[in-house]
């Protein structure tokens, strides 16, 4: 009995000792919409530096500020919407920032409804109809509540959506789930997240009005205790190659032409993006149909993985 | 009585002292979050409606999946106490596991149970959905804390003497009136205890909440019913649930107050109990 | 088992559907998990190392935390067992305490409570750093589970009659004598099923861990944090994958258990 303990006592002497000895890894403080891609640069990353570890936080926009106000801890922070950057950029918390080489990708909203999409909607509007099951983020938490606050007073319908809600999200990834379990008929994500859900989402694309194309800045941050591998890890999120990561994620890395508040002004880009996400959605979820490359670009890469498994 | 016994028992109550001393110290070293300086008590969570709100959600919510428990369970466990032993060990291992589950594994359970499969054609036939909903509240605490209450219910109506339902046949006595008037009174303790621990449960279930039934504090007072709004249950979470938002914003004093107010009404109910001459043993 | 009445009455009918009803809900429950899973996804999902790295940590882990419970829950136990007088309902509610709070709460007393001295100093000491860490992660799961063993081990010594050990003392063995050599085989059974569901609920905690620790991938994500972190993700069947190996984990730790008590009873 006794030796059982002094065995325990060693091994947990031993588990500690190991925890402190490793090296500290690189905090990337990240929105939760960005997961898809960022897991897989920070994959290429750890590849290409063996020995530097990126840990991830993952979080709603909305609590970037006040983590890195307490902990004071962080190496990299690429928020989801360039509001949250310049706060931070406000409190100090970033230097020199480039408004055109810091972004790699913008977000794109989309409508998304259930497979088979139940309630029948075609439109923005449709959402304010009554009976219709809406999910929306919490403003204060997540960069598409704010977002989309602004889409829908933008087509005066905020009120009527406001009664048909079905759930506060605390991050963009719940309403995603949300509709994958037909718990709700329709919501406005980011176009990444729609890719997530491929096999279980009806895909409509916003007219242009609606349609908003939000800047996604990434820096380095001033209370980084490694500031030199941090920015080995920014040059790869800048570079091509990180570039087209994102285009595989259906993110958009050329905007188009977009007004002060960030919705399209016209025809541009993101129209092919929204072609591809709905040819996407349909391939996946048929199995007779052939993936072709040529209709859907950057997206195959999702479209196989999603059609090999749930 | 020898030296050692002597020793020896020092040795236990020093056992005993330490324990003590380390969880009081476990909750006592926060109290210092609670006064902040240049702010209010607690980041002014008692004068904020929505922590009464949940204070009351969690209450109610709690209450009433207790008694939904004691309704299913009583009459379960008293079924199940008259089987044969397979039935007894079978639900010994059935319980012991759904107890033993995390609870992201129960809210991931209920989910699909409740979107996939025969509950969800239920559900579109009958018009209604429980998940993301206040009654979906219920149903997640009343997994855990049914569980829980069955083994208490169990084993009290286990612990009977046997000849006293024996006498109240022979008196002419049917089942149910065995049930009602002999068997429940006399196990009217080990009853009660199971029905603390199946409230006491349903207080403490925060992840499969998180999970089937989403947050509800951000949604506007039209989306809630009557009844909702008349209970001023409305726009708040389980207070556990709440206690993690504050947190996450960083707002700790205000989680701390919570965290408290969690642990003040566990203790207030388990010490109730105890001057009740009952025990909580187990889970 | 209980002596059937022959006199049927309807609320034999009623109490007995209730109860195939719930053990039907709750065998549904667990193979909810399965079900939707399916064969194929299931081999697709368990061919990704991470899902088993995830488990060694969990499993690792809750070895490590048991082991700490157990040592302390073990020499608590047998004193609430065996003291002499009844131990005050306050400090008696004390002790459970941390059982019967929500395990988010009891991480939430952990911000504090290693924040503060006489903690914080040695801490800084030994050169650990809790937040992110596994140290943290084992740190909550012993915060947990510490109390709800002393008590599982308290009602197994509490199995073994204390006339016992008198009768062994009467026969010359000193206390501690008694106590090792005579109750502790005696609870044995008793306490390997303490142990085996002592190490379940380790095993599964992760509210806790969320509330102090923070995510970390390698370092914190046990499979059941793991579910709700990756609960976000969109692809379900990894999320359920990982389900079923928690579910199973607690299955067999409960099977285990189930039969550790039984054969320590005479029927």
């Amino acid at each position: 009995m006794k030796r059982r303990i002094a065995a325990f006592l060693v091994l947990l002497g031993l588990f500690l000792g190991g925890c402190a000895r490793q090296e500290p890894p690189l905090l990337f403080h990240a929105a939760a919409g960005q997961r898809s891609a960022l897991d897989e640069i920070g994959a290429i990353f750890e590849e290409r530096h063996p020995g530097t570890r990126v840990n991830f936080s993952y979080k709603g926009s909305g609590y970037f500020l006040p983590d890195l106000v307490r902990s004071r801890e962080g190496d990299l922070y690429m928020p989801g919407e360039e509001f949250y950057f310049l706060q931070a950029r406000d409190r100090g918390f970033i230097n020199n920032y480039d408004p055109v080489a810091d972004v790699p990708a913008h977000f794109v909203t989309v409508l998304i409804t259930p497979k088979g999409n139940p309630a029948g909607i075609r439109r923005l509007e449709d959402l304010a109809r009554p009976g219709v099951r809406v999910g929306l983020g919490n403003p204060k938490s997540c960069a598409i509540g704010v977002r989309q606050e602004k889409t829908l007073r933008r087509a005066g319908i905020l009120e009527a959506v406001l009664a048909n809600t079905r759930m506060s999200a605390k991050c963009i990834p719940e309403l995603g789930n949300a509709i994958q379990h037909r718990g709700i008929d329709a919501t406005v994500v980011w176009s990444s997240t729609a890719a997530l859900y491929l096999r279980d989402v009806e895909i409509i694309p916003l007219e242009p009005r609606y349609r908003a194309v939000v800047r996604l800045p990434v820096g380095v941050l001033t209370v980084s205790r490694d500031p030199a591998r941090a920015r080995l890890l920014k040059d790869l999120i800048l570079s091509p190659e990180g570039r087209s990561i994102f285009e595989r994620h259906a993110y958009a890395v050329d905007p188009g032409p977009v007004d002060e508040e960030g919705f399209c002004t016209g025809p541009g880009p993101t129209d092919l993006l929204m072609q591809r996400l709905v040819e996407a959605a349909r391939v996946t979820q048929d199995p007779t149909l052939e993936v072709d490359e040529k209709t859907l670009g950057p997206l195959v890469g999702e479209v196989l993985r999603q059609r090999a498994s749930k | 009585m020898s030296v050692e016994s002597v020793w020896f028992r020092r040795v236990l109550w020093a056992q005993l002292a330490v324990l003590v001393l380390a969880v009081s110290w476990l909750f006592a070293s926060n109290l210092d979050t609670l006064f902040p300086a240049g702010g209010p008590f607690a980041g002014g969570i008692l004068s904020r409606a929505d922590f009464w709100r949940s204070l009351n959600l969690s209450v109610l919510s709690a209450t009433a999946t207790a008694l939904v428990a004691a309704a299913l369970g009583i009459p379960a466990a008293w079924a199940l106490s008259r089987r044969t032993l397979a039935w007894h060990r079978g639900a010994d291992i059935l319980l012991g596991a759904i107890l033993a589950l995390p609870a992201s594994s129960v809210g991931l359970a209920l989910v699909l149970l409740f979107q996939y499969g025969p509950l969800d054609w239920l559900q579109a036939w009958l018009g209604v959905r429980v998940i993301y909903t206040l009654p979906g509240i219920l149903v997640a605490q009343l997994v855990l804390a049914l569980a829980l209450g069955l083994q208490a219910w169990r084993a009290a109506f286990e612990a009977l003497d046997p000849r006293l339902e024996l006498t109240a046949r022979t008196l002419g006595a049917n089942s149910f009136q065995a049930f009602w008037r002999v068997a429940l009174p006399a196990a009217r303790p080990g009853i009660l205890a199971g029905l603390v621990l199946a409230w006491l449960r349903a207080m403490a279930e925060f992840g499969a909440v998180l999970l089937f039934c989403s947050t509800f504090r951000e949604l506007p007072a039209s989306r809630f019913g009557e009844l909702a709004r008349w209970l001023h249950v409305d726009r708040a979470d389980l207070l556990a649930v709440a206690m993690w938002v504050e947190i996450e914003f960083g707002r700790v004093e205000a989680g701390m107050g919570m965290a408290f107010a969690l642990a003040m009404t566990c203790a207030a109910c388990v010490y109730l109990v105890r001057l009740n001459g009952g025990r909580i043993r187990g889970h | 088992m209980r002596p059937s009445s022959s006199r049927f009455t309807p609320f034999d009918g009623v109490s007995s559907v209730l109860l195939v009803g719930v053990a039907a809900f709750y065998l549904l429950f667990l193979a909810s998990t399965a079900v939707y899973l399916g064969w194929a996804d299931a081999a697709h999902h368990l061919a990704r190392p991470v899902l088993w790295q995830r488990l060694g940590l969990t499993l690792s882990t809750a070895l490590i935390s048991t082991g700490v419970a157990m040592i302390v829950g073990i020499p608590g136990g047998y004193a609430l067992a065996r003291l002499p007088l009844p131990i005050p309902r306050v400090l008696a509610t004390v002790i459970e305490l941390p059982m019967m709070v929500p395990p988010a709460t009891v991480g939430v007393f952990l911000i504090g409570a290693v924040a503060t001295p006489p903690v914080a100093p040695l801490l800084k000491i030994a050169g650990i750093s809790l937040g992110h860490s596994t140290a943290g992660v084992i740190l909550c799961q012993v915060a947990v589970t510490t109390s709800f063993a002393v008590c599982l081990c308290a009602a197994a010594f509490a199995s073994v009659p204390a006339r016992v050990e008198t009768v062994a003392r009467t026969l010359g063995a000193t206390w501690p004598r008694a106590a090792l050599g005579v109750t502790l085989p005696a609870a044995r059974n008793a306490l390997l099923g303490a142990t085996l569901t002592v190490f379940a609920r380790a095993a599964a905690e992760w509210e806790a861990v969320m509330l102090f620790v923070g995510a970390s991938r390698g370092a914190t994500d046990v499979l059941p944090f793991a579910v709700f972190l990756d609960w976000n993700e969109g692809m379900m069947g990894g999320v359920v994958t990982m389900s079923l190996m928690s579910v199973t984990v607690a299955t067999l730790a409960s099977l285990g258990a189930s039969l550790a008590r039984r054969s320590s009873h005479v029927g």
